[in-house]
């Protein structure tokens, strides 16, 4: 099976794990999603985004980004009745941005497992900034919009990951 | 059951917030908390708890590495994957490296109970 209906079927998956991930652990609906099918030619991240590189036969990376009104409602709603303390409040926002990536994608991979054989992925890494990232000529991305009453939140499938190093850089 | 002392390894603490909570509630105390596979070696014998739960994907020394080592200087420890990995493979590798139990986030406060009560009956 090739990268391309790989990355489909997994981002799709991703797509339906984090509709449910939203209703089921913070109460928020998603009201409609979008599916872009053909290789985007670059990738606009918004206010927050968290990042994890997935290793195996899918060799990807997978990016969640969020409007920051959304990623608050996220992490208000997710962290409710926890004792937090407001002048760490901007870091566990970005705690929960990573946990809930981390969440779904362990989740997810277990659709596509192999016998004998456990996919394994990086810890998240955040990006606290909107950024645009260009696609170079052997890079596929892939992407899902998701839209809430309080915002927007976009995932990314970008492979093969050996076109970037570790600061989502070009090589 | 008995209150336990319990420590959690984990790197994200947003979820040591949550399972804090959650085995507060449930009567025990969570005595150290170890933000990866290697402090989790370090701190083990110095904390000696009753029960550890552990994350897999960590900086540095994973979960399943952590647990390995563990159990393999202390035959009666007690460690309960918690973790968002649902992969057969990775629930093997977990048991093989002398986890007790095995539990997908995102957890609920009841299964989390359950999973620490059978612990504790078949190997406490």
């Amino acid at each position: 099976m090739g990268l391309t209906l790989d990355a489909k079927q997994l981002i799709e998956d991703v797509t339906d794990k984090t509709i449910s991930f939203l209703d089921k652990e913070t109460s928020l609906k998603v009201i409609d999603k979008t599916f872009e099918a053909n290789d985007q030619t670059h990738m606009d991240l918004k206010n927050i985004s968290s990042l994890i590189s997935i290793g195996g036969n899918l060799n990807a990376y997978i990016v969640f980004s969020f409007d920051r009104d959304l990623i608050f409602q996220i992490f208000k709603n997710y962290t409710k009745g926890l004792d937090l303390v407001p002048e760490e409040q901007a870091t566990d926002i970005e705690e929960t941005a990573g946990e809930m990536l981390n969440i779904i994608i362990g989740n997810t991979l277990t659709l596509f497992q192999k016998k004998g054989e456990a996919i394994h992925f990086s810890t998240p890494i955040i990006i606290s900034e909107a950024k645009r990232i260009m696609r170079s000529r052997n890079a596929k991305f892939f992407q899902s919009d998701l839209d809430t009453d309080y915002g927007a939140m976009r995932i990314f499938l970008v492979g093969p990951k050996e076109l970037f190093n570790n600061e989502l850089d070009y090589l | 059951m008995e209150p336990l002392n319990i420590m959690i390894v984990d790197d994200s603490s947003i979820t040591v917030k949550k399972l804090s909570k959650a085995l507060e509630e449930l009567g025990h105390t969570v005595v150290q908390v170890a933000r990866s596979g290697r402090e989790a070696v370090e701190q083990y014998d110095r904390v000696n708890p009753d029960l550890v739960t552990m994350d897999i994907t960590m900086p540095g020394m994973n979960g399943i590495e952590a647990t390995r080592q563990i159990c393999s200087q202390y035959k009666d420890a007690l460690i309960i994957m918690v973790t968002s990995h649902g992969q057969e493979q990775m629930v093997m590798d977990a048991i093989a490296a002398g986890s007790r139990g095995y539990i997908i986030k995102p957890f609920e406060s009841k299964k989390l109970e359950e999973s620490i009560k059978k612990v504790i009956e078949r190997y406490g």
